[in-house]
């Protein structure tokens, strides 16, 4: 599989339209439900996840594939974590960047968004992590979302935080430690619930 | 109850917008990155590479003309920073390490044109790359 995404990379260098919308609907579920459960908002998501393809596709010349097996689903990872930590330092101020008008039209029916919403509205686990996870530092918040829900490896996560392996682990175990402290602190009636 | 077990615990089942997909998708295969590359002289380009050696020449002037106050200095490329960063078509690329020095990277792309600026911890630019498509 690694061949066949080195090869739909270079083919998308190319400009051939076919690879990038391989490649593309390869990646597109892994990202938005990645960003998804960054942010817990659909329409959010929707942008984030749309501003950081078109990223791609405008920087796919300048990717290299250098980093072995992971380089290219670190890159493109890579780039909607940055989108995400856009969206937390500007808040409502975040915009979408694609104007083409008929972008902009209704994709999905209301009740599809709707039901997803309602979903997460009922997942205390995840709301209360979410909530947690977000009064840490932002490495450790892009470490443990990749590591615990994207279920991602040391090596991919280093990769796509640009960091060395070793680094990442002991992050990783910090983010623990620290996580572990806000949930006792300010979720532990929930904690001995469960 | 562990960190890992309670992470299990939340919901991992995926969401699906295929209707966003299938939009996206259009508009990215008719974007004009696939368009075989003219050799002509494009103004739009030339333009936006002119107005953003002016943004960079006019920062230049103010800090030579602060007389090396260093408190000014850092409050004008506070300004700077805050200006560049707010801009809907600038966005961060992260950290990277530039000259030995951990830096913020901020992305601007206007028209065919990407800058990429290195800013330290105290907001000053240290470093711009500019390409063109």
């Amino acid at each position: 599989m690694d061949t066949d995404v080195k090869e739909l990379v270079e083919r998308a260098q190319n400009k051939d339209r076919d690879a990038f919308g391989s490649l593309f609907d390869l990646y597109y579920d892994k990202v938005l439900n990645y960003v998804f459960r960054r942010v817990l908002n659909t329409e959010y998501a929707k942008d984030i996840t749309s501003n950081a393809f078109l990223k791609a596709l405008k920087n796919l010349d300048q990717f290299e594939w250098r980093n072995g097996p992971f380089s290219f689903s670190g890159w493109i990872f890579k780039i909607a974590t940055n989108e995400v930590n856009q969206y937390f330092r500007k808040q409502n101020r975040y915009k979408l960047t694609i104007d083409d008008p008929d972008f902009k039209e209704l994709g999905d029916n209301n009740k599809v968004v709707e039901e997803i919403e309602k979903k997460i509205d009922n997942d205390k686990h995840l709301l209360i992590l979410n909530k947690a996870i977000k009064q840490l530092k932002p490495i450790y918040q892009d470490i443990l979302h990749l590591k615990y829900f994207e279920e991602m490896s040391y090596e991919e996560i280093s990769q796509v935080l640009n960091k060395n392996e070793s680094t990442i682990r002991v992050y990783s175990k910090r983010a623990k430690e620290e996580l572990r402290i806000i949930l006792e602190k300010d979720a532990s009636e929930f904690l001995v619930n469960i | 109850m562990t960190i890992e077990e309670l992470f299990q615990k939340a919901n991992k089942d995926r969401i699906e917008l295929k209707g966003h997909q299938k939009k996206l998708k259009a508009v990215l295969l008719k974007n004009e990155y696939f368009d075989v590359e003219k050799e002509y002289w494009d103004w739009k380009l030339t333009f936006s590479s002119l107005s953003f050696s002016a943004l960079l020449i006019i920062f230049s002037v103010s800090i030579i003309s602060s007389g090396g106050n260093t408190n000014q200095v850092t409050l004008e490329s506070n300004d700077f920073y805050k200006t560049i960063e707010s801009s809907p078509n600038v966005s961060g690329m992260g950290e990277e390490t530039f000259n030995g020095e951990k830096t913020n990277v901020l992305q601007m792309v206007e028209g065919g044109t990407t800058t990429k600026m290195y800013f330290n911890n105290r907001n000053v630019l240290v470093h711009s790359e500019v390409y063109n498509k």
